[in-house]
């Protein structure tokens, strides 16, 4: 694609994408903190995913700004349009995988380290799935490639499995050992908190299939298939 | 546009057009839906004008000007039959400039001018009428009403070009032309010819060439794309302002070239 005649507007538009590439590696940055926090239980790893995450908040507003402002001076069309549309609903997206990870850091430095290890190398798992789907989606954001969106957001239905399967073992467990509940749905809700993130990166891999194709496709098709 | 549930105004195919030895238009195939605005956009020079004018036969007075293809209205009329009187075609398709050019005549007479000449009033009173109704279906009626004996030219530029609308409707065409309508005007008199057509579509077939990219994505559901003289893409202006197929349509109107 060629530069636009009008420098300012290019540079207004190429600022949003860099500072939607930036908010993405806080947020990888943060969930992979996270990741460990499940297993350290480290109030240090909770206290900096917690910093990040205003980072994360302030990455949103500013690109929200930053969007409406190009909406009202350069009125994009076409594949600009499509760009700040993007920008505007990935970012807040990405803002609430911020706030999981938040969520889940915090849980995870507060619940009892009273669960079969096995449990939790089966939470590590799982987010580092998400993590790697994190990953992906974003590439392909920054990549605009729309076959590796459509990869991701099919990866997003094993994520969901292999939440089901823990979330049944975790319940299996508190019902077989009533000592642990208390922990258990701490931990249940870390699981849940995982596979939230896993959605919000399979709508991030819509709105990069809308960006690239104008449109919103239909994704029970690519279930299916 | 080649939907056969759609019924066309104006039905256009391989037209070239020359001036002398230079190709304005190659190749064009472009259909007109009936009761739909469609916008004719691209760079200066890229030949939307020259198409325009080609459809009411105003390039026949230029010399240098060779217009060959098809041009069919309503299915059944050939524009450029020789058994069509210019006058004839010009009473079925109407005309608007990228400048107001009222006659220096009274609101009244600028007006009443057409009907007189095609004949198509029987009274004065018919007329009268017609006058009327050609000002109101123009959104001009009540800010003239009181003056209709006064000089056109005294009007304001948005004033004089809804007139020069009203004049063009008067003689009851079925197809308005209109060549950068807006260009000369301020955002509430273009605010108003653009509410306009959006009124006038429902009796008229409207094709109107434009510079302004949002006005063409405002007043129009059909855009076409014309670049170097040829058609580059045309579909429902929705499709052209969201995702247009052809990587040089989105260029264009992302303000990456022209």
């Amino acid at each position: 694609m060629n530069e636009h005649t009008d420098k300012n507007f290019e540079s207004r538009l190429t600022l949003i994408r860099d500072q939607l590439s930036e908010m993405s590696a806080l947020i990888e940055k943060q969930l992979s903190l996270a990741i460990n926090c499940i297993k350290s239980k480290e109030s240090d790893c909770s206290e900096t995913i917690q910093r990040l995450d205003l980072e994360v908040d302030q990455f949103e507003k500013t690109i929200r700004d930053d969007c409406f402002e190009v909406l009202t001076l350069h009125q994009p069309v076409a594949s600009d349009l499509r760009l700040v549309f993007t920008a505007l609903k990935v970012s807040k997206e990405m803002e609430r995988i911020g706030d999981h990870c938040r969520g889940l850091s915090n849980k995870a430095i507060k619940s009892k380290s009273d669960l079969d290890p096995e449990i939790i190398e089966g939470l590590t798992s799982l987010g580092k799935s998400v993590l790697s789907l994190v990953h992906e989606v974003f590439d392909s954001l920054f990549k605009d490639n729309q076959d590796k969106a459509k990869e991701s957001w099919r990866r997003d239905l094993e994520i969901d499995k292999l939440y089901k399967s823990i979330l049944k073992t975790l319940i299996n467990k508190m019902e077989q050992n009533e000592s642990i509940v208390e922990s258990g749905t701490q931990h249940i809700l870390i699981a849940k908190s995982l596979e939230r993130i896993g959605d919000h990166a399979a709508n991030i891999a819509e709105e990069v299939i809308f960006n690239i194709s104008g449109q919103y496709l239909d994704l029970e098709k690519i279930k299916i298939q | 546009m080649v939907d056969n549930n759609i019924n066309f105004a104006l039905k256009t195919n391989n037209v070239y057009v020359h001036y002398g030895n230079k190709m304005a238009i190659n190749n064009v195939a472009l259909d007109f839906p009936k009761n739909e605005v469609t916008s004719l956009i691209g760079p200066s020079g890229c030949g939307k004008s020259t198409f325009l004018r080609c459809l009411n036969r105003m390039n026949d007075v230029i010399e240098s000007c060779k217009v060959e293809g098809s041009f069919i209205m309503n299915n059944t009329i050939d524009i450029y039959s020789n058994d069509l009187p210019i006058e004839s075609l010009r009473e079925k398709i109407g005309m608007v400039f990228q400048k107001p050019n009222p006659f220096p005549k009274s609101i009244y007479e600028n007006v009443a001018y057409g009907p007189k000449i095609h004949g198509i009033t029987s009274s004065q009173s018919e007329l009268d009428d017609l006058v009327k109704d050609s000002l109101h279906r123009a959104g001009l009626y009540d800010e003239v009403k009181d003056r209709l004996s006064d000089v056109a030219t005294g009007l304001s530029g948005g004033q004089q070009q809804r007139l020069c609308i009203a004049r063009a409707i008067s003689i009851k065409p079925e197809i308005i032309l209109m060549d950068e309508p807006c260009s000369a005007l301020d955002p509430i008199a273009t605010a108003k010819i653009e509410e306009l057509i959006n009124e006038l579509k429902e009796n008229y077939t409207i094709i109107i060439v434009t510079h302004s990219m949002s006005q063409a994505s405002r007043v129009s559901s059909k855009t076409a794309f014309f670049h170097l003289g040829n058609l580059i893409e045309e579909g429902d202006t929705t499709k052209i302002f969201t995702k247009p197929d052809k990587e040089q349509t989105n260029d264009y109107i992302t303000g990456r070239f022209g």
